[in-house]
């Protein structure tokens, strides 16, 4: 069978079963505003673990590393895994567990509204709404791109982007608006496997294609005698000093701050849960990232001599050149899965914030549902639209929209740990943190400077993160309100 | 046998939970530490392979990994309080 047809049938059967799974949760999906939005507040371990895991782990991980690493080497992982692998269990302990409780106690089910309501005040809500937005649309389109862009390459144009594009929106919308959080999690409980055993699987099948009858260790070598550099750290760029701690504190702070990552930790069952998903949440991140850049140093050697964007070819080049094609589809297939388990968790949980945090909550309990779904459709005509009339700027912003989450983060974990925090901290906090953020920004090149050094060497990111720490208390204890009225709302 | 990690936990040995505040010491110390191994730029980084075939660099992530997972499991058991 030729490698079209090998992808067209695994796309077929993918397509199946994601809008299967999508059909098996309707039933109780339209029952309840919490039950479409929250599943009930009862996801347990092994479906939120892949949820989580599936929504946090983009398709950049599994395209865009590989190619970082086919020029970094080794320093790839070191930077990114092992700090992501205990700062965001810590922040599911920091922000995830008390949000939860507190947003059952509340009755919220956005992460906007959850902090509206401890504070009193509507407005924090609209203000959360409008960065979480801003900041989350780029990432949708540029999610977009990378799964029209693979399903190009991969029928050889005989799909066109725009076509691919919509159509892995309309799948994903279709599967959410079924069965809202708990078909995207059973989804991703899919998704979350493929993308997840393709990269073990293809690690091993790739050290063999290098590294010939000797496997790992020929492969190992090979790269040593390419070029040793690739086993080490370099010592420019992101890997000095300021920009390395820059960059630990935003990896690690950023996820816990995706609105469709709390919302998810919103709508687990227990705390139990969230202990049980905080023990298996490293051992994860090795299985995917450890694979994903050795993909790009064992490319560096398969294929070398390409230049600057070019690697981020290198996972696609890996796959066609060591993979039979029925697994070779699949690997195609894990990039598509990835890009959905991220896009259906944004357009539920964008859907919801617009239904309920601008709107407000209906008294009907499925009136929320149904303009759940109907924003859903708008969300997903938006991200479309900028994609096509965006231009390159919009993918600039991806990079700014990373690191941008952190200047949420004061917010987030003060309003559930600080008694006294109040509204006028928290709008502080937000707002001033941007406005640093983005003249660091500005200081380090602009919109793609998010990864370049600002002032004394650090990123932009932790100028923000200190001005959001600042305003939060600054702006609590300068405004005389001792927060008793939130607090007491909110029985923090 | 008692529970994983019981060597964290001397006051186990004679039955006794430790205390908060210590619990809540070593968590701080811990995390430090660990943050400290992780901000690494004292350390030669070198490119060698071990053993003929581990590079020394993923040796070092995959140790440091190693102890965080250790230390994420002691967290969880001893100072993560359930409030369901």
């Amino acid at each position: 069978m030729d490698p079209l047809t090998s992808f067209f049938i695994a796309l077929v059967a993918y397509v199946v079963l994601v809008l299967g799974v999508g059909l098996m949760a309707t039933r109780r999906a339209g029952s309840s505003s919490e039950e479409y939005f929250l599943a009930g507040r009862g996801l347990g371990t092994l479906v939120l673990f892949m949820a989580l895991f599936g929504t946090n782990c983009t398709a950049f991980v599994l395209v865009g590393i590989p190619g970082q690493a086919y020029h970094d080497g080794l320093g790839v992982f070191s930077i990114n895994a092992p700090i992501i692998a205990l700062g965001i269990p810590l922040t599911f302990w920091a922000i995830g567990s008390p949000a939860r409780r507190l947003a059952r106690e509340l009755g919220a089910m956005t992460p906007a509204e959850l902090y509206s309501r401890r504070f009193g005040s509507r407005a924090v809500g609209v203000v959360m709404f409008a960065f979480f937005t801003i900041y989350t649309l780029p990432y949708m389109v540029t999610a977009i791109r990378g799964a029209a862009v693979t399903l190009t390459v991969v029928t050889e144009g005989q799909i066109p982007e725009w076509i691919g594009g919509a159509a892995v929106l309309v799948i994903a919308l279709v599967y959410t608006s079924l069965g809202g959080m708990r078909a995207t999690a059973w989804t991703n409980v899919l998704q979350g496997a493929i993308f997840l055993g393709f990269m073990v699987a293809a690690f091993f099948v790739f050290a063999n294609g290098v590294g010939g009858d000797d496997g790992i260790a020929g492969a190992m070598r090979a790269v040593r005698d390419h070029d040793p550099e690739l086993l080490g750290v370099q010592e420019t760029g992101l890997y000095t000093p300021a920009a390395w701690t820059s960059w630990s504190l935003a990896i690690s702070l950023t996820v816990v701050a995706f609105p469709h990552m709390l919302v998810r930790l919103m709508a687990a069952d227990s705390d139990r849960t969230l202990k049980n998903i905080c023990r298996l949440y490293p051992v994860a991140l090795i299985a995917l990232w450890a694979p994903a850049v050795m993909v790009g140093v064992f490319g560096a050697v398969a294929f070398p001599g390409l230049e600057g964007k070019e690697s981020d070819r290198i996972f696609s080049m890996m796959v066609t050149e060591y993979l039979p094609p029925a697994l070779s589809a699949l690997g195609f297939l894990a990039v598509l899965a990835a890009v959905m388990s991220t896009l259906d968790a944004q357009i539920l949980t964008l859907g919801s914030m617009l239904s309920r945090d601008i709107l407000r909550p209906s008294e009907d309990p499925k009136g929320d549902v149904r303009r759940g779904r109907a924003f859903g459709v708008v969300i997903a005509v938006a991200v479309f639209v900028l994609w096509r009339v965006g231009g390159q700027s919009i993918f600039s912003l991806a990079s700014v929209s990373f690191s941008g989450y952190v200047t949420l983060t004061p917010v987030l974990f003060l309003g559930l740990r600080w008694r006294r925090f109040n509204a006028a901290g928290a709008l502080t906090s937000i707002l001033g943190a941007n406005a640093v953020y983005f003249l660091a920004l500005e200081s380090a090149g602009g919109l793609g400077g998010a990864m370049s050094p600002a002032w004394f060497g650090f990123l932009p990111v932790m100028w923000g993160f200190l001005a959001g720490c600042a305003g939060a208390v600054l702006g609590t204890y300068l405004s005389g309100d001792r927060g008793e009225a939130g607090a007491a709302a909110s029985g923090t | 046998m008692g529970p994983p990690l019981d060597w964290l936990d001397p006051a186990a040995k004679n039955g006794a939970p430790m205390s908060k505040r210590m619990n809540n010491t070593i968590a701080w110390t811990g995390a430090a530490a660990l943050l400290a191994l992780h901000l690494d730029f004292w350390r030669d980084r070198g490119t060698a392979l071990l053993m003929g075939w581990l590079p020394q660099e993923l040796a070092w992530r995959a140790g440091w990994m190693l102890l965080s997972t250790l230390y994420l499991v002691w967290f969880c058991r001893s100072v993560w309080v359930e409030e369901d």
